[in-house]
């Protein structure tokens, strides 16, 4: 034990104690006060953020109703007050002439029903506001000439039903209120899923990154002169495991501070981030083992490649199933992801923290036996690689050779 | 008193065959050669020492037990050897140490002595990264040691190294068996070999082919060559049990016959004319391991 202590403790002092590491880890801290506070005063002492409304003069052929539409509009269309229409009595192809040497913005052909707008170029914003500005004028003018109030009109479809929601536990929400609880619910469970999955896999991609250098500088033997291969790689599976969960704390905390911003510290019970760290280390024992017995038996990155697509492939299938799960988490293809390893603890720690979602018990003690059961699988197989790769020079094994290798291990 | 006693291993990687049926005894405070061309078995013969490998069959003894219970007691250097770049020296010593059960208490003094030993007393704040290739090895060789093993084991030590180093090593292994410790050393250099071991085990084919002290092999294996100086010039030489002689005037070097007789051959060349010197040459490590290879072959 001593020995997997002193190699966990190297693995994780190289690893933490870098600039790189210390600055990676605070990255995302730093962008989330970045976004939340400074941006926002920054962009309030310089203006960043005030975009100009478009400005200029809009031409209008062959319509005199929808000039004055257009004069209406612009008085009651905030982001148009600075568009002026004006009518001419030229041609709409000297109109464009005008349009193209840029003396106009824009021109309204109003001949037909609904008018044609033209435009030199333009941003997309632009574009819309001025759209909207000739649509709005072309329903004022249809509504004026069926004698209809179209100011009435739009009151009218404006209208929403209050909501009321009620909870399991009898209280009342106001619609607006539950929106907003949702939506944190929701970015509670994806934020967890994502931490387990950021956590698992930068540890994953050290120990793989570690085992190569320790190859490619030929320490390993000298490394295997004290302690067994098995030592060796609990040792650098506990160190950068460790490194993980460190930064998963800081990205977590950084969570928690931000829900307790918004008032919503009971999305967090006590039992949910227990078992997400359950999941955490099952997750990470998982895939780490797989990418150490990776890193032993590559000679350089570019070779590990290759070995690892199918594990990081695999990885992606929980977050693809998000969308599917997010309004049945307790349904069949839940339960089915749940007890498939190795995303069993991906799945199950996007259900676990949906509030107000409850997952069964017999569904989580399932996983975590399955999850258990494949984290001992991968750690077995893993070191019958691991003490075989770790010797071996040459060419980088493929999934055959590998197979063999545990065979024989 | 055999600190490593071999009996009878075997291993073999797939079809091939490294390491056949071998058998040998190292004995305590000797430094023992393990001799042999490439891809002979030695490396594979040091790690099944190390229990780094498990032999297919056989048994072998570390200091009267099992490899992997006396890892503490065993120092090793292997062929393919490196350091963790980033890592000051110092601290890569002590990682190595602690590995090898060492406690922190008196690291500092233990590091730097070794230092000292191995003519590098400054370089414990630097990264192993800023060293010389040269300066890594010697760093590498103070890891094996600084545990204060009762059995060194160095493969290939002086690969790499310039005349001076490998002087200083030189003296380092010998100063370690005189401390009363064990050293196995492998390499394919035979001259060095013959320099400083007291002991040899020609490996070639995964089959050990010799084991024995120079002193013993000498008397084994009979000189092979006459060095002759007649008083007179000489112009051509021939005398039964000679093979080959090489020369003119009066300085010739002769190459005995295989199953001649070097006695026979002096007594001959004195008959032949008058001679200033006649010399038996002495066998040397590498004329044994290429005769003995040739035959292992043939």
């Amino acid at each position: 034990m001593t020995r997997i202590t002193v190699i966990a403790w190297r693995e994780f002092r190289a690893t933490v104690f870098t600039w790189a590491f210390l600055l990676s880890v605070a990255l995302l801290p730093i962008g989330m006060v970045g976004f939340a506070v400074v941006l926002p005063l920054f962009a309030q002492a310089t203006g960043a953020l005030d975009r100009d409304p478009p400005s200029g003069e809009v031409l209008v052929v062959a319509g005199p109703q929808m000039l004055d539409a257009l004069e209406e509009e612009s008085t009651r269309f905030r982001r148009a007050r600075a568009l002026v229409p004006r009518a001419t009595d030229g041609s709409l192809d000297e109109a464009l002439v005008r349009l193209r040497a840029d003396t106009v913005l824009a021109v309204v052909a109003a001949e037909e029903s609904p008018p044609t707008l033209y435009m030199n170029g333009g941003t997309l914003s632009e574009r819309n506001i001025v759209r909207s500005f000739v649509g709005r004028a072309e329903a004022r003018r249809l509504a004026d000439d069926a004698g209809q109030d179209v100011d009435a009109m739009r009151e009218l479809l404006d209208v929403e039903a209050k909501m009321v929601v009620l909870s399991d536990d009898g209280t009342e929400h106001g619609g607006m209120a539950r929106d907003v609880r949702d939506v944190a619910e929701l970015g509670v469970a994806m934020g967890a899923e994502l931490l387990l999955w950021l956590g698992v896999f930068v540890s994953a991609q050290y120990l793989l990154q570690t085992t190569i250098e320790e190859r490619s500088s030929k320490i390993m033997e000298v490394l295997l002169s004290a302690v067994s291969p098995m030592q060796l790689m609990a040792g650098k599976i506990v160190g950068l495991g460790f490194v993980g969960l460190l930064m998963t704390s800081v990205y977590g905390i950084t969570m928690l501070v931000m829900l307790t911003s918004l008032g919503l510290t009971d999305l967090l019970s006590p039992w949910r981030m227990v078992l997400f760290g359950v999941f955490y280390v099952l997750a990470y024992v998982q895939m780490g083992s797989v990418f150490a017995a990776i890193g032993s038996a590559v000679n350089e990155l570019r070779e590990a490649q290759s070995l690892m697509t199918p594990a990081v492939m695999t990885m992606t299938v929980p977050f693809m199933a998000i969308p599917l799960l997010i309004d049945v988490p307790n349904g069949g293809l839940a339960v089915a992801l749940s007890l498939t390893p190795p995303i069993s603890p991906y799945t199950m720690i996007f259900r676990l923290m949906l509030p107000a979602n409850t997952v069964p018990a017999w569904e989580i003690a399932a996983a975590l036996v399955v999850s258990t059961a494949w984290a001992a699988l991968m750690l077995w197989g893993s070191t019958r690689v691991f003490r075989i790769g770790v010797l071996m020079r040459g060419k980088a094994p493929g999934f055959f050779e590998l197979w063999r290798w545990i065979r024989v291990g | 008193m055999a600190v490593v006693d071999v009996r009878g291993i075997t291993k073999s990687f797939r079809s091939v065959r490294a390491v056949d049926d071998l058998s040998l005894s190292v004995p305590q405070g000797t430094i023992t050669g393990f001799l042999g061309p490439n891809g002979a078995g030695k490396s594979t013969t040091i790690r099944m020492i190390m229990s780094i490998l498990r032999p297919d069959t056989g048994r072998i003894d570390v200091l009267g037990g099992d490899a992997w219970t006396r890892k503490d007691r065993i120092g090793y250097l292997p062929e393919e050897r490196g350091v963790y770049r980033k890592m000051k020296v110092e601290d890569f010593l002590a990682f190595i140490a602690k590995l090898k059960g060492v406690t922190r208490r008196g690291m500092a003094e233990r590091i730097q002595q070794w230092l000292e030993r191995i003519e590098l007393p400054h370089v414990a704040k630097m990264r192993c990264e800023d060293l010389s290739k040269g300066m890594q090895q010697k760093v590498q060789f103070a890891a094996a040691l600084v545990h204060e093993p009762d059995l060194v084991i160095l493969d290939e030590p002086f690969s790499g190294l310039d005349p001076v180093n490998a002087d200083v090593l030189h003296g380092l292994i010998v100063s370690l068996r005189d401390e009363g410790r064990t050293v196995i050393f492998s390499t394919h250099v035979l001259h060095q070999a013959e320099r400083i071991c007291d002991r040899f085990v020609l490996i070639n084919g995964g089959r050990k082919l010799l084991d024995s002290t120079i002193g013993e092999m000498r008397t084994q294996f009979a000189p092979r060559t006459v060095r002759v100086e007649f008083l007179a010039p000489v112009e051509e030489l021939a005398i039964p049990g000679v093979e080959r002689a090489t020369g003119n005037g009066r300085d010739w070097r002769l190459l005995l016959a295989p199953d001649s007789d070097p006695q026979e051959v002096v007594a001959r060349v004195t008959g032949f004319a008058p001679v200033r010197l006649v010399e038996l040459g002495q066998v040397s490590v590498e004329e044994v391991f290429r005769q003995l290879v040739a035959e292992a072959r043939s």
